[in-house]
């Protein structure tokens, strides 16, 4: 990509956090080496739909304590020695969470969900989706508000689904939900 | 999507070009009824798109009956709300009068060589429109990742290194993805 000089994920997070003229915390991410300031996002929509997939997912999670996962929103991965991602939203395995105390998780979630911004490459997205699943994510969910679908990666397929069909996942046996509750807005 | 006005296609293709302070010819595409300006090209960008119209053009002089072409570059008028230059198409010949301003209608395969600049909100709403036309596959091509993702109305697929590429609309034709990104 452009001709910038490439961080690892150590030199990314040693650098010093930017905050902007309103004294908010400048998100980054660090893309195939390549420091990327997140966009902030259409806010409502993009956090509207963002809690819709969450809540059904912490309702599940709670009634099925014993699979030993948790659901989170905007929590730092470093996902491998050249990409550090803010998944919207992900789910990692709690054995996971009591090893590490520190403010970021070492690898990838158990499953990314990423929510598609009006602002956001198509050419980053591919990669982070490459790089969830190259680093141990089971599936990685892309969720795009405009035409109300999400795409499921895994390793070996690719999925589209909308409208009233349900999302499911391996990872979640006897979960589901309408992929169009995801996109209601009110 | 931004509060902006929406055009048709027919509205869009209407408009008077624009040209830049150079002189040269701002390139647009209409996407889901928004004026979109097409990204910047990259050295990069550029070989590859090259690289995969070859590959085509070959296949398609080594199997002259039958009745398609490949195109760089051709404005594609895909939708009443949709027009898109697709780096590389297939189209079917004969069909459409030679005068034409522009193609009309999706073509069979579309070939979409995503730039740095590329939003994939607008890559979406493009597979999706391609492909509720006449498009049997739209072939998304990164660069960067050295992959091919093969959009089709009931799978996708995402083809890289040794996985050979074929289409349907193409019998006999096979390549290795990564032919596709062996750049020097």
């Amino acid at each position: 990509m452009a001709a910038t000089t490439l961080l690892t994920s150590d030199q990314f997070l040693a650098l010093p956090e930017e905050f902007d003229q309103n004294g908010n915390v400048v998100r980054q991410e660090l893309i195939n080496g390549e420091v990327i300031t997140t966009m902030p996002h259409a806010a409502k929509r993009h956090d509207t739909i963002r809690s819709n997939i969450l809540a059904p997912l912490m309702v599940y999670l709670h009634a099925n304590r014993d699979l030993g996962l948790k659901a989170f929103p905007d929590t730092e991965f470093i996902v491998d020695a050249n990409n550090s991602f803010v998944p919207d939203a992900s789910i990692i395995a709690i054995d996971r969470l009591k090893q590490d105390e520190h403010k970021y998780i070492h690898g990838a979630p158990e499953l990314a969900i990423e929510v598609v911004s009006p602002s956001e490459s198509a050419a980053y997205l591919k990669i982070k989706t490459d790089a969830y699943l190259k680093n141990g994510s089971r599936s990685v969910w892309i969720v795009f508000p405009e035409v109300r679908s999400v795409m499921v990666y895994t390793v070996d397929s690719i999925r589209e689904l909308k409208g009233d069909q349900s999302m499911e996942d391996p990872l979640l046996p006897g979960f589901s939900s309408p992929v169009s509750a995801f996109f209601e807005l009110t | 999507m931004a509060a902006t006005t929406l055009l048709t296609s027919d509205q869009f293709l209407a408009l008077p070009e624009e040209f830049d302070q150079h002189g040269n010819r701002i390139k647009d595409e209409l996407i889901g009824g928004e004026v979109v300006k097409m990204a910047q090209p990259s050295y990069l960008h550029d070989r590859v798109k090259n690289r995969i119209s070859r590959v085509l053009i070959r296949y398609l002089d080594a199997n002259p009956a039958l009745p398609l072409d490949a195109l760089v570059e051709t404005g594609a008028r895909v939708s009443d709300s949709d027009t898109f230059v697709p780096d590389v198409s297939v189209v079917k010949v004969g069909e459409q009068p030679l005068s034409s301003r522009i193609y009309r209608g999706s073509p069979e395969l579309a070939i979409e060589v995503v730039s740095p600049m590329d939003t994939a909100k607008h890559l979406k709403r493009k597979i999706d429109a391609y492909l509720a036309g006449r498009a049997k596959a739209v072939w998304v091509v990164f660069p960067d990742a050295c992959s091919v993702m093969v959009h089709t109305r009931h799978s996708v697929r995402d083809l890289k290194g040794d996985q050979s590429i074929d289409d349907p609309l193409l019998p006999g034709f096979s390549s290795p993805v990564a032919a596709f990104f062996e750049l020097t």
